[in-house]
C-alpha cells in the first residue's frame, strides 16, 4: 500500500503557504500599494516587506508542489518569517479580530513548518516498483 | 559509492543546514516563549502587582523556549536531514547490482523505471525490452518471464507526451525507455541529458541481463550435445566396433585351431589374437566411460536401485513413474550421478538407515529428492568436492541443487533440472 508520503505534506504546506500570500496579497499588500507611501495606514517599508514575502511565498509553493527541495526550504524560511510576526502581532492587537486572526496564523505557519519538516521518505524506486506490478499486471 | 555502501554520513545534510536547523530552532524558540509570555500576560491581566507578574512571565517564557530547544533538536535535524540530503535518497541499486537472478525481467525493469521517474521527477516511466535481439543464439524456446521472451514495466500514471529513447548498445536493439514528461515545460534540457545517462545505464543492464541468459542457454544446450553425442558414440563402439572385435577374435581363434600346432605362422596370429582382445578391453572402458552403462542396460530408476556401494545397513528405497519416461541423455546423466553422489553422502557421513529417492517428472522440471534419516548436514559444513559437482551438473543445465535440513532431522537433497534443455536440442 503506498504511504502517505513526504511530498504530500510538501503540496499540503504549498496550499496553505499559497492560501496564506493570496489572502496577504488581496487584504493589505494590493491596498497598501494603491494607497502608497505617502497615505498607507502603516509603515510602507512593511507594506514592501510583506508583498515580497508574499510573492517569495508563492514562488516557494510552487516549486514544493514540484517536490523541489529549494521551494521546500524558501516555504520554511518565509513562514519562519511569517510566524515571528504572528506572535509579534499577539502583543500589540488592534482589536479582538487581530488576535484571532493572529492565533489561527500561528497554528497555520506552525502546520506548514510541519508538513515541511515531516517525517517520511521521499518514496524509493522500490515502493514505486511495487504500485508498477499492481499496475501492470 | 553505490546505495548499497551508503554511510550514516550519506543522509546527512550539508553543513549549511545546519544554518537552517539553527533558524528553525530560533523561530521554534520565539514561537514557544511568545505565545507562552502572552498567554502569562492574558492570565495575570487582573493581577494586582502587573510587575512582578510580569518577571515571572518572562522567566516563565524564557524556560519553556529553552526547554523545548533540545526537546525538538533531533527531530528538526532529522527533517532537514532528510529535507537536504534528498539526492542521495534516490535508490540506484537497480543500476548498481540488478537481481537480474532472483527477480523476473518486470521487477528488474520496474525498479529502474521507478529510479528514472524519482531522478527525473516525470509523470510516468515505461520500459520495454524486447526479445532478444540475438537471433543467432535464441534457436531453443523462449520460456515466457525470461528476458528472451521481452518484457515491460510500467511506472506511474501515464500522462502527458511521451519521449521515446531507444536502448541502443553494440549494434542491438534491446528495447525502449519511454518517458511521460508532465506537460512541454517539464521537459528541460537537463532532464533530457539525464535520461540520456540513465538510458545508457538500463541498456546496460539489460544487455547484460539477455546475454547472462543467452550464455545459460548455450551452456545447456552444449551440455545436451555433448551427452547426446556421447551415447551415440557409445552405442556406435557398443553396436558396431565391439562386434566387429569380437567376430576378428572368434576368426583367429578358429583359424589357429585349423593350423597345424608347429606352423611358424601360430605365435604371429596368437599375439594378433591377443592384441585384438586387448583392443576389445579398451573399447569396453572407453564406452563404460562415455556414459553409465547401467542407464542403457537397465534404466535410470533401475540403475540407482543397482548401486553396488549400499550397504545391507541401510534401507535404500526408490520411487518414480513406472515406467520413466524417455529423458534427454543430459537430464538423465545429471540426474544419475547427483542421486549417486547424495546416496553416497548418506552412506559416508549421514549414519542413516533409511534412504529415500524419489524422482518426479513433469513437463517443465525433473525433481530429484534424496532424503535419509541421519544426523543431517553439519551447520558448519563446507561444499566439499561432490557437492560442487553436484551444484555444477545441475547448473549446466540450468537447474539448482538444494541441500537442507529434513523435517525428520535427516538430510534433504533436492535437485531439480529444467526440461526444456531437452526440447531446445
Amino acid at each position: 500500500m503506498r504511504r502517505f508520503g513526504r511530498t504530500w505534506l510538501w503540496r499540503v504546506a504549498a496550499v496553505l503557504s499559497t492560501l496564506v500570500a493570496l489572502q496577504g496579497v488581496v487584504l493589505y499588500d494590493v491596498p497598501g500599494l494603491i494607497e502608497g507611501a505617502s497615505a498607507s495606514r502603516d509603515p510602507y517599508w512593511l507594506v514592501l516587506g510583506s508583498f515580497a514575502s508574499d510573492v517569495a511565498a508563492l514562488i516557494a509553493a510552487f516549486g514544493a508542489w514540484r517536490r523541489q527541495v529549494w521551494g521546500v526550504v524558501l516555504l520554511i524560511v518565509v513562514n519562519m518569517f511569517w510566524v515571528v510576526q504572528a506572535v509579534t502581532t499577539l502583543f500589540d492587537p488592534k482589536d479582538e479580530a487581530d488576535v484571532v486572526f493572529a492565533l489561527v496564523m500561528v497554528v497555520v505557519h506552525v502546520a506548514v513548518l510541519l508538513c515541511c519538516l515531516g517525517p517520511g521518505r521521499v518514496n524509493s524506486s522500490v515502493q514505486d516498483a511495487d504500485v508498477a506490478r499492481g499496475m501492470t499486471r | 559509492m553505490t546505495s548499497a555502501q551508503k554511510t550514516p554520513d550519506d543522509d546527512r545534510a550539508p553543513p549549511w543546514g545546519l544554518v537552517l536547523v539553527a533558524a528553525v530552532q530560533g523561530a521554534q524558540a520565539f514561537v514557544v516563549g511568545g505565545v507562552t509570555l502572552w498567554v502569562l500576560t492574558l492570565v495575570a491581566g487582573g493581577s494586582d502587582s502587573p510587575g512582578a507578574s510580569s518577571t515571572v512571565a518572562w522567566v516563565v517564557a524564557s524556560a519553556a523556549a529553552v526547554v523545548t530547544l533540545p526537546l525538538s533538536f533531533r527531530w528538526i535535524r532529522r527533517g532537514v536531514d532528510a529535507l537536504l540530503a534528498q539526492p542521495s535518497g534516490l535508490d540506484v541499486s537497480p543500476f548498481a547490482s540488478p537481481s537480474t537472478e532472483l527477480d523476473g525481467p518486470a521487477e528488474v525493469l520496474a525498479a529502474m523505471a521507478g529510479t528514472i521517474r524519482d531522478a527525473l521527477d516525470v509523470s510516468a516511466v515505461q520500459i520495454q525490452a524486447f526479445p532478444s535481439p540475438i537471433a543467432p543464439l535464441s534457436i531453443g524456446p523462449q520460456v515466457a518471464g525470461s528476458w528472451a521472451a521481452g518484457a515491460t514495466a510500467t511506472v506511474g500514471p501515464p500522462a502527458g507526451s511521451w519521449a521515446d529513447v531507444p536502448l541502443v548498445l553494440a549494434g542491438h536493439d534491446y528495447g525502449m525507455v519511454r518517458v511521460a514528461f508532465r506537460g512541454r515545460s517539464a521537459r528541460t534540457g537537463f532532464k533530457s541529458h539525464l535520461l540520456g545517462h540513465l538510458t545508457r545505464q538500463v541498456a546496460l543492464v539489460v544487455s547484460s541481463a539477455v546475454l547472462r541468459e543467452e550464455l545459460a542457454r548455450s551452456r545447456e544446450r552444449l551440455v545436451l550435445a555433448r551427452e547426446e553425442e556421447r551415447r551415440r558414440i557409445r552405442r556406435d563402439l557398443h553396436d558396431g566396433l565391439g562386434p566387429s572385435l569380437a567376430g576378428i577374435s572368434l576368426q583367429l581363434r578358429a583359424l589357429c585351431r585349423q593350423l597345424d600346432p608347429h606352423d611358424p605362422n601360430l605365435t604371429a596370429i596368437d599375439e594378433i589374437h591377443h592384441s585384438v582382445g586387448n583392443a576389445t578391453a579398451e573399447v569396453r572402458r572407453v564406452v563404460e566411460d562415455l556414459r553409465p552403462p547401467l542407464l542403457d542396460d537397465c534404466g535410470l530408476v533401475e540403475a540407482i536401485r543397482n548401486l553396488q556401494l549400499v550397504p545391507a545397513s541401510l534401507l535404500l528405497t526408490i520411487e518414480a513413474p513406472s515406467p520413466p519416461p524417455p529423458l534427454p541423455a543430459a537430464v538423465e546423466v545429471a540426474l544419475y550421478r547427483i542421486a549417486v553422489e547424495a546416496v553416497h553422502n548418506t552412506v559416508r557421513h549421514a549414519a542413516a538407515t533409511r534412504c529415500a529417492v524419489e524422482l518426479q517428472l513433469d513437463p517443465s522440471n525433473a525433481t530429484l529428492t534424496v532424503t535419509d534419516n541421519g544426523c543431517g548436514p553439519h551447520a558448519d559444513a563446507r561444499p566439499g568436492v561432490g557437492t560442487s559437482a553436484m551444484a555444477e551438473r545441475a547448473s549446466e543445465l540450468g537447474g539448482t541443487v538444494s541441500i537442507e535440513r529434513a523435517p525428520n532431522g535427516g538430510t534433504l537433497v533436492c535437485a531439480v533440472l529444467p526440461m526444456r534443455a531437452g526440447q531446445s536440442a
